[in-house]
């Protein structure tokens, strides 16, 4: 079976890239051998850099090629080996919101149990504050910290649910 | 006017001598001894391990006998050392050689000296005439310490003569063979740590000298453990199948499994990789990467080695166009490759989608490209 390599968001299985190699397939890899010191994420509309999500927070796993997820990475998460492709995040408005004070994580649909989730949030040429959340199954929770007014990019990691990058204003 | 090794010879009714019957002996043992010295290297040949055991002072301070067990070795002169019995490092001699520093953690050399020793006179034989002497001389050894550093110089101990026999072991400093280091609690006078080796001088071993080494079956074989060990490394060298080179494990019949081959045409095969070998050729790596990944690097090069100039890659990126699940089937989409490079080694990749069935619409999206990675050696080397 042919394999190719899937750095995932170590904490919750997240595929965010994925490559192939043909002279060693199967040979393992560090996170910093194929992301650096981040692994980079751009807005495909302007190329621009949206998120660099830092390599100490990711793994590399080697796993059964699914030609799927090396076209379209982030669509799936890593369970027990393999690629699955849970739901995406809906409701309209954005999941992530951010008064200046305080920060909102709002999951639709609901989670069947409580879960805790990751946000990354980056504001161009500043360093990325990534935070865990607990999220009951209310899908509803908030976490106190401070963030400058201006424009970021959010990069959510929720457990059951599709890769979700996005924007939000600070006021 | 030169010297010549002379061997005894009889003749009929020779009255022979106790020199004559000695002389046999002499001769044989020089022969062996200039054998040994000459075409071969001296060292440990079997056993002689130092083994510890723990022990305990009556206050509870931990401290270890150490044994030798039974063994021989060859010194440089050529002399065969033959321990038949297990035997007891003395601490007590230790002690009177005054050889410990006031360090607990220095190690201090073991060594094995043969020294012929006389036989007690009671044990002379009184012939006629009233002649006698003693009929045995013991190829006796003795077990010495040295100082810490000692076994730096073993290299330095003086050959005999060519046309010498063996050393008889009775001047002051007979050869010493290192069978091991110990280390010393001058407090309680014990031993209290044994090893084989001590920064880098370890035991040595008894080995061939030689410009030739021919079989006699068509096969050479070399093995760094007994043929029955399974999985000892080996070296063969065999006429069979036009002529080869093999290295691998050995299994418990002491056949080899080969990992490498070279054959009469001066094929190479190998069953593992070759790593960090450019030796003047190139290292390549090919496949898919996603935007925002670094393209890999080959195997055995490192990033390193690039930073520091001794390796130069080149990437070649090509977009990989196929359209990703999300898109409908039934939907006519045509990709325009938007952006595909790289940055150093990052990959920079994105795909417009366009819809062709008469629907407006477009999407770019990440994308995904083909890479072709080599690596060369850099001429001259690092910057």
């Amino acid at each position: 079976m042919e394999k190719m390599a899937v750095v995932v968001f170590a904490e919750t299985g997240h595929v965010l890239g994925a490559l192939t190699r043909t002279a060693d397939p199967e040979g393992a890899l560090e996170p910093a051998d194929i992301v650096g010191d981040a692994l980079l994420i751009r807005d495909p509309d302007t190329g621009d850099r949206l998120l660099n999500v830092p390599a100490r927070h990711l793994g590399v796993e080697i796993v059964d090629r699914v030609q799927q997820v090396l076209l379209a990475p982030r669509p799936f998460v890593l369970v027990d080996g393999l690629p699955d492709e849970p739901s995406e995040i809906t409701g309209g408005a954005s999941p992530v919101a951010h008064d200046g004070t305080k920060l909102t994580v709002t999951l639709v649909p609901l989670p069947p149990e409580d879960i805790e989730v990751w946000v990354q949030l980056e504001a161009p040429r500043e360093e990325p504050v990534l935070r865990r959340v607990a999220i009951p199954a209310t899908g509803t929770s908030s976490e106190n910290f401070t963030l400058t007014p201006g424009g970021y990019a959010v990069l959510l990691l929720a457990p059951g649910y599709q890769t979700f990058i996005g924007h939000v204003a600070v006021p | 006017m030169a010297e010549y090794i002379k061997r005894p010879s009889f003749f009929e009714g020779q009255v022979v001598s106790a020199a004559d019957l000695n002389g046999t002996v002499d001769h044989t043992r020089g022969a062996l001894a200039r054998h040994q010295r000459y075409q071969h290297l001296w060292g440990i040949a079997e056993g002689l391990a130092l083994v510890p055991s723990d022990r305990q002072t009556a206050a509870g301070e931990t401290y270890v006998d150490v044994a030798v067990n039974e063994g021989m070795a060859v010194d440089g002169t050529g002399r065969h050392i033959v321990v038949a019995d297990q035997l007891q490092l003395s601490s007590d001699l230790f002690d009177q050689l005054n050889v410990a520093i006031a360090d607990m953690d220095a190690w201090y050399p073991v060594f094995l000296q043969g020294r012929d020793r006389q036989e007690d006179s009671s044990q002379a034989i009184v012939g006629s005439c009233g002649m006698g002497g003693l009929s045995r001389v013991s190829e006796a050894f003795e077990i010495s310490f040295g100082r810490q550093g000692d076994e730096l110089d073993l290299e330095q101990q003086t050959v005999p003569e060519i046309d010498a026999g063996p050393s008889a072991g009775l001047t002051s400093t007979p050869w010493r063979i290192l069978l091991g280091f110990v280390q010393w609690d001058a407090s309680i006078k014990k031993f209290i740590a044994v090893d084989e080796s001590y920064e880098g001088v370890r035991r040595r071993y008894v080995g061939v000298k030689a410009d030739q080494v021919q079989a006699v079956g068509g096969r050479v074989v070399v093995r760094a453990e007994e043929e029955t060990v399974q999985g000892g490394a080996a070296l063969e060298i065999t006429s069979e199948d036009d002529g080869a080179l093999r290295f691998g494990p050995q299994n418990s019949s002491g056949d080899l499994t080969p990992v490498m081959t070279v054959d009469a045409d001066g094929n190479l095969t190998v069953t593992g990789k070759i790593v960090g070998a450019l030796a003047g050729g190139v290292q390549v790596e090919s496949g898919l990467v996603s935007d925002g990944m670094l393209v890999p690097l080959p195997v055995g090069i490192t990033q390193k080695q690039v930073d520091d100039g001794e390796v130069v890659l080149q990437i070649h990126v090509t977009p990989h166009l196929q359209a990703p699940a999300r898109f409908d089937p039934a939907e006519k989409w045509m990709a325009l490759p938007y952006e595909c490079r790289v940055s150093g080694r990052r990959v920079l990749c994105r795909t417009r989608w366009f819809r062709t069935d008469g629907v407006v619409g477009s999407e770019d999206l990440p994308g995904v490209c083909d890479y072709v990675m080599m690596a060369f050696p850099a001429d001259g080397g690092g910057s």
